[in-house]
């Protein structure tokens, strides 16, 4: 007996102690995860990254993210868009009462979908070891710009340069250190990839319009630099002109004739928010401008109110009024057929003829024509783009001005319209004059992509947007003078505090929405 | 198939069996106690197998009818009881011991032990199954409350087959506080198919609502629940090592016993009414009322902001059923001393309050036990089979629920209007939603939402376990322990075409899950015993044990919100339009374990507990150890053996333990692999992961216990008190990421101290006794103070996120220095004279000034009192529970939500009052005034000011009544029936908050202490029969 005692007790230790745990690292495998060496067949490793980056420079999915990324930040400050909704009780980002809980979305769709897998890119290629991979580092560093740039001029100083290496990620790079990393970024992919043209091997990966054609890549890579080299004219006249002028200048050639549009898969995520939701309408500026200019694109860009009182006309919704209801303004106009599509645009041709109208008037070289006949090529370009008719007879209109907004259900929201810029060119104006003319043109063209027109609002100060009725900033921003950008979003000031602290310094004034940007200079812009 | 052909020959194997015997004599007697020799009235005298009894009168004599060879078992509150079988003699005396004397009262403890109660070391009480069953519940969990110091639950607000929230001694896990269940000593998975366990969708709900997918516990017979042990502490749990942490309920079921075949019959019907609803207005209209309606319904205003009327009334009444339950349950029991068998077959029935919500649950239970080889192999199997089948389950959150429309409706639009909740849309020809609004897309009809978005739930759940012992010597034993658990869950949604387009596109949406879950147990221990002199015992155990889970083993299938399905309304795979939204995932792990035990008794009156375990758990891989090990040590003494305490002292006891125990980490947080998230096509990187340099390690909780036990006067008064000190370190956090290359949006990590300290007190007595009238009273009492000590240090202002705050005015977080879950929102800015202040936005309106992001509740009670009591006369038997929290406070977004919108009486009392205007002081101190309505819409809705929506958490509620009725009958085919009229949840005798606080949005970790729309706390009043044979 005492025998099976002494076994039974040894084996059961033995058993025990030779524990196998050998299997545990499988065990513990997500087997619906995807490993990063799986990733590498056929290049999903490389290729497959530029996927969520294709999908979030401008968010594509779902719709309440592009509506927290961008739908209630630049589409609503560039005067394109409003919406009917009292988000909040009215106390809101429309009102200058900036919500921390939706404004955070632009910073963690860029640092979650994009630097990480740009990064990534650069790491597997380096492990590869194969020059030709360098056309692909250099692609990624394309749209980072395109992304970042934009996640820029929300904020300001942002985390850039220093991203990739985990000892110093937190960092922030003042603005001006970053503009110079996105045209660094920009030039050396436009001279890198000169060797790449004909190579075909991005063309599966690439969602957009440029259908993987280098060439192609180099012409939006050096468009994109004449954008950001005017972003900082004022700020910096002379790097500006240095970077423009290498635009100008290069063989890589400038988007003139064809826009770059994303093919996301998913319907443009602002026709669900007017659409299914209801929670975007049309501006009172579009509505001031497009009607006071007889303009054809409004029926592409609108449709006409849904209320029977306002007798099919296209009404406007004045940002940052009193609602007290959803219901008093959701059936002004809605959002029209443009985003009717599985597409989101980054950058239209119209908008590179504008950018070189303005280098023409600013005595840029090289800019292939004057300001006028950019100014009407880019016009005639937005034209062709929706497919409407009338661009001549357009253009040939010197009378008519914006009209005054004149609220259709509260008086107190009627604002005049501050300027009688017309549409025919005037190329006898002053230089400010002239600018008004291409930027407010330029506004128009450029819809539906509030981000870009409200920075280019902060720069130029065209169009003129209306100010704010309600003002629920605590004083922090001027209700004449706008908000000048987004303060730093919550979860960096929670984690990353000691870095934010450093950032704050390098804006120059305190972290609020009432704080211009390095580029964003008071007064005249010549 | 085979299963039920087998369950069925037996069942008619056993009622062919089935015979009265008919040599029945009187037998008659006098029960005396030991310690004084008196007379003992009141002691039960059952005949075993059976519920055929009496009691002793106030000599203590009895008469009962019975046979030779039958057992009688005499009992006696605090006594030890005493089986006699009876020979020839038709008079038996019998001398009962105090408890303290005898050997005999032995409670199951960790792994299936069973123990003398007297030489615990820490606290565990023990709960009968009548008690359980007295005023049935779908759950037999949920019949815990009240009735044991130191448990706190919460039922999900989904009503019947929904899962509960059991917190043993407060919460102090950031991932999980569920105990551990262990049926017949096998741990059990009680992970359902839902929220259970996660955090819950949040305000919004999504499509599928905060689902509550059940748990498994809720889907036990309770008939078949012999008895409940609570093991609060984790000294009772240190033998469950890494699963123990949270405290362990073991349960432990019915099996056939030896004698003659006892059938059991019961059945309970209770009809279910809601209360509890929020209080809604009737006075002033929406500016909807007049004006044109359009073909879709829709009206001009979805909000109640208009004229003052009359005549005006809400039909939220109508919309709520009157709904029954139904319990049906029969078990039979037969064998002899080498087998024995035990059967139960149980079927449930509901109908809930929200129309269209039905419940069935069939159960069915086999247990074998069978003594081999002269007694030498003890063998016990068992399978057990539940099927639970619930249509529209209700939800809570603002999507896709059928109150916010309903509660929302404008006031003065006639609900019966849109009762008929479609109408043909010409230009798609397909019927579409009649409905007023889809305003905030929140409201939709509700009757659209009942019968055009139905769900069905669908669980299925096999549970087997063989139980070998090998007596080697009578010292020596060898158990094995084998348990397959397997369960099924379906879930089908189906959104018809006309649904709000924000969720589910024109054609309509599918939404199709199939879930697994399964755990594969085996354990091995040895088990010695020895009295080694008169005055010492040793007791040794060695286990091993392999325990294998796959949970939440899901197929997910949506046809999603983009093109949705090709044809209109055809709810069938194949007719997904795109498959965006379709995935699959599971949650695989493995723990292996080694225990050990060794209780040490001198003279019976001291014992030494001391226990260790190692777990090797999967998750580990990657950390430093894959290993860790949890030891406990306790000790006991009983005070009136070791002194003469004099004679109204009857036990007493103290003890002490110090236990550490603790909780591995979560599957796969180790090995961070990109994936393919639902509605993306591409692939995603790892959201969560580890810091740079840091490794994980379990979570680990220390905590000591002293408590001590008395009882006087022949047990006719007792208590039972317990102090605790617990600290949880190394937590897991999932919180937001450090600045990182990888594109991490959260890190896991180790963190943070929780702390509990409490106090818990049983008192149980006998007040009244006389021959006729019994008064048997016990009170539960425990207080928790609870506090989060620190979190994770990057975390620079202490709060550790779990709810985020994002576009609502609800948040959840933990934070330093304060109680565990901190519910989190903004109150509106009040001068010293606590009027509103607001500032002028330059157009003559005000903005009520808000206060930051602040700490507005903590949901949990101070302390929770239960009161039972049981008064016997004759034949009756009345039972009360008074169940009472105190303290907490909890957020009423309903309320918020209805006040925004005009329909709540609070909105048309303000308009009463003051002109309808609400006096206000502007920053600079002038006193101003806004209208009732500008207010509302500022503290209202879903992103208000929560501040002003949070209510006391206390309520005192009869909880349980039931007035029976026995009856004997002395020869006949029935032996004896109970009939009993029971009420449940009958009313509060104080309440604060607008909704049942006892009601949780979710069963998981967040979304506690608020209501979003949960379904009204029902009031269940009906009958029950037991029948025995």
């Amino acid at each position: 007996m005492k025998k099976i005692i002494k076994y039974t007790l040894a084996s059961l230790i033995a058993v025990s102690l030779v524990n196998c745990t050998s299997d545990f690292e499988d065990i513990n495998t997500n087997p619906n995860g995807i490993s990063n060496e799986s990733l590498t067949q056929m290049n999903n490793h490389i290729g497959g990254s530029f996927t969520p980056m294709f999908l979030n420079v401008v968010n594509a999915t779902p719709a309440w993210n592009y509506q927290l990324q961008q739908g209630l930040l630049g589409d609503v400050y560039s005067g394109y868009m409003t919406p009917p909704t009292p988000f909040a009780g009215n106390v809101n980002n429309m009102t200058y009462a900036l919500v921390d809980g939706w404004n955070g979305f632009p910073w963690s769709d860029a640092y979650g979908s994009v630097m990480p897998f740009v990064l990534d890119i650069k790491n597997a290629v380096e492990l590869g070891g194969d020059p030709s991979g360098d056309k692909f580092v250099h692609l990624a560093n394309i749209i980072r710009v395109a992304a970042m740039h934009r996640v820029s001029d929300i904020y300001g100083p942002i985390r850039y340069t220093k991203f990739d290496d985990f000892a110093t990620t937190g960092e922030y790079d003042a603005q001006d250190v970053a503009y110079q990393a996105f045209f660094d970024d920009l030039g050396a992919a436009i001279d890198g990839l000169k060797d790449f043209e004909g190579d075909i091997q991005f063309a599966p990966f690439d969602l957009s319009n440029l259908g993987g054609d280098i060439a192609m890549w180099r012409k939006y890579a050096n468009s994109l630099r004449l954008r950001l080299a005017m972003r900082i004219v004022n700020v910096n006249p002379t790097l500006s002109k240095t970077q423009g002028e290498l635009s100008l200048r290069s063989n890589a050639g400038l988007m003139t004739t064809s826009d770059v549009v994303i093919s996301t898969g998913f319907i443009h995520p602002i026709s669900v928010i007017s659409g299914s939701w209801g929670d975007i309408r049309m501006s009172a500026e579009m509505e001031s401008i497009l009607t006071g200019y007889g303009d054809g694109r409004i029926e592409k860009y609108f449709n006409p109110s849904a209320d029977p009182a306002l007798n099919g006309n296209y009404k406007g919704i004045r940002m940052g009024i009193d609602i007290t209801a959803k219901s008093e303004y959701v059936e002004h106009a809605s959002v029209g057929e443009v985003i009717e599509t599985e597409t989101v645009t980054w950058m239209t041709s119209a908008e590179i003829h504008f950018l070189l109208s303005e280098a023409a008037l600013r005595g840029w070289s090289d800019t292939g024509g004057d300001a006028k006949d950019h100014y009407e090529m880019g016009v005639k370009a937005s034209f062709a783009q929706h497919g409407v008719g009338g661009a001549d007879a357009y253009l040939a209109d010197a009378t008519s001005t914006p009209n005054n907004f004149v609220d259709a259900l509260n008086a107190a929201n009627n604002i005049n319209y501050q300027s009688d810029v017309k549409i025919a060119y005037n190329a006898g104006g002053t230089n400010e004059e002239q600018l008004e003319q291409i930027i407010t043109q330029k506004w128009i063209a450029m819809f539906p992509d509030g981000q870009e027109a409200w920075s280019e609002y902060r720069r130029t100060g065209y169009p003129r947007i209306f100010p704010v009725v309600v003002n629920n900033s605590g004083g922090t921003i001027d209700t004449d003078i706008q908000i000048r950008r987004i303060n730093f979003v919550s979860s960096e000031v929670n984690t990353n505090g000691e870095n934010v602290s450093t950032a704050v310094g390098y804006l120059g004034g305190p972290d609020n929405g009432g704080t211009r940007l390095w580029w964003d200079v008071a007064g005249s812009n010549f | 198939m085979k299963q039920i052909t087998k369950l069925l020959f037996v069942f008619l194997a056993l009622a062919a069996s089935f015979q009265m015997n008919a040599q029945e004599m009187t037998i008659t007697g006098t029960v005396t106690s030991a310690s004084d020799e008196a007379a003992l009235p009141g002691v039960s005298v059952v005949l075993q197998g059976t519920q055929q009894g009496t009691q002793t009168d106030f000599d203590g004599n009895y008469t009962i009818e019975a046979n030779k060879g039958d057992v009688l078992l005499f009992s006696f509150v605090g006594m030890a009881s005493q089986a006699i079988t009876i020979g020839d003699s038709s008079q038996i005396n019998v001398v009962l011991l105090d408890d303290s004397e005898s050997l005999d009262e032995v409670i199951v403890t960790a792994l299936g032990m069973k123990k003398e109660k007297k030489a615990l070391t820490y606290s565990a009480q023990e709960v009968k199954g009548d008690e359980l069953t007295r005023v049935k519940q779908t759950s037999a969990i949920n019949s815990l409350s009240g009735k044991s110091a130191g448990i706190t639950i919460t039922k999900s607000s989904s009503g019947v087959g929904g899962a509960s929230k059991v917190v043993l001694r407060g919460n102090s896990s950031t991932t999980n506080n569920d105990p551990l269940y262990v049926v017949d000593g096998v741990p059990m998975l009680n992970s359902g198919n839902g929220q259970n366990g996660d955090s819950g969708r949040g305000i919004f709900g999504g499509t599928e609502g905060n689902r509550d997918g059940g748990d498994a516990i809720s889907m036990i017979n309770p008939d078949d629940i012999e008895s409940m042990t609570v093991l609060k502490g984790a000294s009772a749990a240190a033998l469950y090592g890494s699963q123990g942490a949270n405290g362990v309920i073991l349960i432990t079921t019915k099996k056939g016993r030896d004698g003659k075949i006892a059938v059991n019959f019961n059945t309970s019907f209770t009809v279910d009414n809601v209360t509890s609803l929020p209080e809604l207005q009737t006075q002033y209209q929406s500016n909807s009322v007049g004006q044109p309606i359009t073909e879709n319904g829709r009206v001009t205003d979805p909000k109640s902001w208009g004229e003052k009327a009359s005549g005006l009334s809400n039909t939220v009444d109508d919309f709520f059923n009157t709904g029954y339950t139904s319990i049906n349950a029969i078990s039979i029991s037969a064998g002899n001393q080498k087998a024995q068998t035990y059967f139960s077959y149980a079927n449930t029935y509901a109908e809930g309050v929200m129309p269209e919500n039905r419940m069935v649950r069939n159960n069915i239970n086999l247990r074998e036990t069978a003594n081999l080889f002269n007694d030498k192999l003890q063998l016990s199997a068992s399978i057990n089979l539940s099927d639970q089948r619930i249509w529209n389950r209700p939800i809570n959150g603002l999507y896709s629920n059928p109150l916010t429309g309903l509660y929302l409706n404008p006031v003065g639009i006639d609900l019966n209007d849109y009762k008929d909740f479609e109408y043909f849309n010409t230009s798609t020809n397909m019927m579409d939603q009649y409905a007023t609004s889809f305003d905030e897309n929140i409201q939709q009809n509700p009757y659209w939402l009942t019968y055009r978005n139905p769900s069905k739930d669908t669980a299925e759940r096999v549970l087997a376990n063989v139980t070998l012992k090998y007596n080697i010597t009578d010292e020596f034993s060898l158990t094995s322990r084998l348990s397959y658990d397997k369960s099924f869950f379906t879930f089908d949604k189906r959104l018809y075409g006309g649904t709000d387009p924000n969720l589910a596109p024109a054609t309509g949406r599918y939404i199709l899950e199939k879930t697994e879950n399964t755990q594969q147990y085996v354990d091995f221990i040895a088990n010695y015993n020895k009295q080694i002199s008169d005055d010492f015992g040793l007791s040794l155990i060695l286990g091993t044990s392999l325990t294998k889970y796959k949970i939440g083993d899901q197929l997910f299938l949506d046809s999603g919100i983009g093109t949705g399905l090709t044809y209109p309304n055809e709810f069938t795979i194949a007719n997904f339009s795109d498959t965006k939204t379709i995935y699959q995932s599971v949650s695989n792990r493995e723990v292996q374990s080694v225990f050990g035990a060794a209780n040490f008794s001198f003279k019976n009156m001291l014992f030494l507990d001391v226990t260790g375990r190692t777990d090797w758990s999967s998750t580990l891989v990657n950390t430093d150890s894959e290993s860790f090990f949890y030891p406990s040590i306790g000790i006991t003494g009983v005070l009136s053996e070791m002194f003469d305490m004099g004679d109204g002292i009857s036990f007493a006891k103290v003890r002490a333990s110090y236990a550490e125990v603790g909780k591995d980490i979560p599957t796969y947080a180790t090995i961070p692999l990109n994936s393919i998230p639902a509605g993306q096509n591409n692939f995603q990187k790892p959201q969560f992961g580890v810091i740079e340099g840091e490794s994980l390690e379990p979570e680990r909780q220390k905590s000591f216990e002293i408590g001590t036990e008395w009882r006087f006067f022949h047990n006719r008064l007792g208590f039972d008190l317990t102090y605790y000190d617990t600290k949880t370190t190394n937590q897991i956090f999932l919180i937001q990421a450090e600045p990182n290359v990888q594109g991490y949006v959260q890190n896991i990590v180790n963190a943070g101290e929780i702390t509990n300290k409490g106090i818990e007190l049983t008192l149980f007595g006998k007040p009244v006794e006389t021959d006729n009238f019994v008064w048997n009273s016990a009170i539960n009492y425990a207080s928790n103070d609870n506090k989060v000590v620190s979190v994770h240090p990057s975390l620079q202002d202490g709060t550790a996120i779990i709810n985020p705050l994002g576009v609502n005015g609800y948040g959840y977080a933990l934070i330093e220095g304060e109680d565990f879950g901190s519910i989190r929102g903004r109150s509106v800015v009040r001068n010293d004279n606590g009027v509103a202040v607001v500032t002028d936005d330059g157009s003559g309106g005000f903005t009520l000034e808000s206060t930051d992001v602040e700490t507005i509740a903590h949901a949990q009670p101070d302390y929770t009192l239960g009161w039972n009591n049981t008064f016997e006369f004759g034949n009756f038997v009345i039972n009360f529970l008074i169940d009472g929290k105190f303290g907490g406070d909890v957020v009423s977004v309903t309320e918020a939500v209805n006040d925004f919108y005009g329909v709540s009486k609070a909105s048309a009392n303000a308009r009463n009052k003051n002109g309808g205007m609400i006096d206000v002081v502007d920053t600079n101190g002038n006193a101003q005034q806004m209208t009732a309505q500008n207010y509302f819409l500022q503290t209202g809705g879903r992103a208000g000011l929560l501040g002003e929506y949070t209510y006391s958490a206390t309520n005192v509620s009869l909880r349980e009544l039931s007035v029976g009725y026995n009856l004997m009958f002395q020869n006949g085919f029935v032996e004896n029936m109970r009939f009993s009229l029971i009420a449940n949840n009958l009313f509060f005798l104080y309440k604060d908050a607008p909704f049942d606080p006892n009601i949780a949005s979710s069963t998981g970790i967040g979304l506690q202490g608020v209501d979003i729309y949960g379904q009204p706390t029902t009031r269940s009043i009906g009958f029950n029969i037991n029948i025995n044979f």
